[in-house]
């Protein structure tokens, strides 16, 4: 599967007053999964729109193999967005029938597994002739995944496709995301807000918080960076000298630390008596991107 | 634009399904109420049938709404480029516009094909078969407003609410106009007035006035469809 | 399966641990060969280029070597490798830990060893 590489330079977007995205780089290397995680209105849907020509920007590049991705047949052949169904449409309840999605998906993807589809929806019990309006939140999950998978686009995005699933369904996703990529090799982005179950499953992590990237690095020497330490405060204080101090919780003399700096630091603060304990990637982005919010 | 076209066209199928549906109801609804033999029979059936022409007028201006709107959301979202789109509506319009103009005509030569008993209120049938391009026409200006209110009441329902008012004004004057011009009695009678001069050159003004909604209507069209967010 | 992996340390360090442990224990001896990297992926639920580092890990320090076309194998000598390996590691992974916890419990150092003795001859009687 040859992807190209889609790619934002400069990206600005507001909506009225308001700044959503703000000069905004990114690329996507292909051949990788991607988990794309930020708060609630940190402005991911919005970014995907725009990268996939769905949404407008206000300035700023999307390119795709260097050629602009709008009204660009070839770059909208090759990715496939595939967002949250709708229950209720403008007119009223959403009533097609899956199988119409189907139909469309397989008019519009020029790689539409039709084999594929049809395992996926056995597995996935879910019938053809079902309305949108009738299905659960977890069944509308399954056919945007479905849709997704099935499409075999070269950059296949999904935003929070786990939402509406339950735990086990959510594994047999990651799996079958899994098993896909190693079939195919291509590029996914992955929208979630459940981010410690999928963090094995990124090879990428990209951070996005109030319209800024705060990271894009691969996702173990992301994590590799932080450390909780915790100890006696005085202690804990003269070890972290030098690393940066991420969020701190005390209790009396007891304090603990998220910190964030090079290993060889971390390394040698090992030889003071405080525990050291890594940290997950959940814990990284609250810490990053928590704000202060919960202390 | 062959992939939007085909999209669009799934749903216009069935669409069209529905209009043929109803003409084959009302017609064997008039054979079994007994309207060929009753020129006087006043009934439900007879009534649909004079007013068909109107009939097929709501239709296209209700498909032409769901088209711009649920369909453009859903096609834009599978990665349909928005001109594409804009040329897939107006072939699937001009697609309709024809069929239901074929449609038009054999229900406006059926009564005489199948002998049915003459009566004038069919007027705004026969009227239909005289202007030939008029029906299409109308049926495209209807689909244009129909597109229109359909992507500005997802933006803005009172605007939107205006728009669809706007439309049925049309769609009643335009009726209301054919079978004025259609009774001929009325018409001569009104030529002859002081305002002569405007009755005679009304149907040129209408044309005028209809094609240049029509052009505004798609460079509005075009405009919104660029612009479109996906949903 | 994800079950036995956790989040104490990197994963791709955990993947090459229990390769290392696996090649000890005699599950995979000499010349045999390792599951792929996408069976580890599969197996474990995680992403194949982490499953990868993992694996060329061990074939940086030479426990495994790679046949083209057919996949990863065990290295002559693998066992013998790992176990060096640990040595060298064992002393700040076990040793200074041990004593650090000690101290921090007033453990003396003779105290500290004869527990150790008394752990060897323990070890001695399976």
């Amino acid at each position: 599967m040859n992807a190209g590489i889609l790619s934002a330079q400069n990206l600005c977007k507001s909506y009225k007053d308001k700044e959503v995205l703000h000069n905004l780089d990114l690329t996507i290397e292909p051949g990788k999964i991607y988990g794309l995680i930020g708060r609630n209105g940190a402005g991911k849907t919005t970014l995907l729109g725009i990268l996939t020509a769905q949404n407008t920007k206000n300035s700023g590049e999307v390119t795709y193999n260097g050629q602009p991705v709008w009204e660009n047949q070839t770059a909208l052949n090759d990715i496939c967005f595939s967002r949250e169904l709708q229950p209720t449409l403008f007119s009223g309840p959403n009533n097609l029938k899956i199988k119409h999605y189907l139909k469309s998906a397989a008019i519009y993807y020029p790689n539409w597994d039709q084999a594929y589809a049809g395992r996926l929806l056995e597995e996935f019990k879910l019938e053809k002739k079902k309305k949108i309006s009738q299905l659960s939140k977890g069944q509308m999950s399954m056919v945007t995944i479905l849709i997704a998978l099935a499409s075999r686009a070269p950059i296949t995005i999904l935003d929070e496709p786990a939402a509406g699933l339950d735990v086990v369904m959510r594994e047999r996703f990651y799996q079958l995301l899994l098993e896909d990529f190693a079939q195919t090799n291509r590029t996914f982005i992955v929208s979630t807000h459940i981010i410690e179950e999928a963090a094995s499953v990124f090879e990428r992590v990209i951070i996005l918080d109030e319209g800024r990237i705060l990271e894009n690095t691969e996702t173990e020497e992301l994590i590799a960076q932080f450390r909780y330490v915790s100890g006696r405060e005085d202690v804990v204080d003269r070890v972290c000298n030098g690393l940066k101090v991420l969020s701190t919780h005390q209790m009396g003399r007891h304090k603990t630390v998220a910190v964030r700096g090079d290993v060889v630091k971390l390394e040698s603060a090992q030889e003071a008596d405080v525990d050291i304990a890594p940290m997950n990637l959940q814990n990284v982005f609250v810490s990053l991107c928590g704000h202060g919010d919960a202390q | 634009m062959v992939k939007s076209f085909r999209f669009l066209l799934g749903y216009s199928w069935i669409n069209l399904g529905a209009i043929f549906g109803f003409a084959a109801i009302v017609i064997v609804g008039c054979y079994v109420t007994g309207v060929p033999d009753n020129p006087n029979v006043g009934n439900l059936f007879e009534n649909y049938y004079a007013m068909f022409p109107t009939m097929i007028l709501l239709c296209l201006f209700l498909y032409a709404f769901a088209m711009c709107t649920n369909n453009l959301n859903l096609g834009l979202s599978m990665g349909a480029r928005r001109r594409d789109f804009f040329w897939a509506i107006q072939s699937n319009m001009a697609f309709y516009a024809v069929v239901c103009w074929g449609l038009q005509l054999f229900m406006s030569a059926f009564p005489a094909l199948a002998n049915w008993k003459v009566r004038d209120k069919w007027a705004l049938l026969d009227l239909f078969d005289g202007r030939v391009w008029a029906f299409p026409l109308v049926c495209m200006v209807l689909m244009v407003l129909g597109c229109l209110s359909g992507m500005v009441m997802v933006k803005s329902k009172i605007l939107g609410t205006i728009l669809v008012t706007v439309s049925i004004f049309v769609m009643i004057f335009v009726t209301v106009f054919m079978i004025l011009s259609a009774d001929t009695g009325i018409m001569n009678y009104l030529v002859e007035t002081e305002w002569g001069w405007l009755w005679t050159a009304l149907p040129r003004m209408m044309i005028a006035l209809l094609s240049a909604s029509a052009v505004g209507g798609e460079l509005l069209i075009w405009r919104t469809i660029q612009r479109c967010v996906v949903r | 399966m994800r079950g036995t992996l956790n989040d104490q340390s990197l994963i791709y360090l955990q993947i090459a641990r229990m390769l290392e442990d696996d090649i000890l224990r005699g599950v995979y001896r000499e010349e045999e060969q390792v599951p792929s990297t996408n069976e580890l992926a599969r197996g474990y639920n995680i992403n194949p280029a982490t499953a990868a580092k993992g694996i060329n890990l061990l074939v940086t320090d030479g426990i495994l070597y790679k046949r083209r076309g057919i996949g990863m194998f065990v290295s002559k000598g693998a066992g013998e490798t790992v176990r060096q390996k640990r040595k060298a590691a064992f002393y700040d992974g076990y040793v200074k830990p041990l004593v650090k916890e000690g101290t921090s419990l007033a453990l003396t150092g003779e105290e500290l060893l004869a527990m150790i003795q008394q752990a060897i001859g323990e070890e001695k009687k399976k």
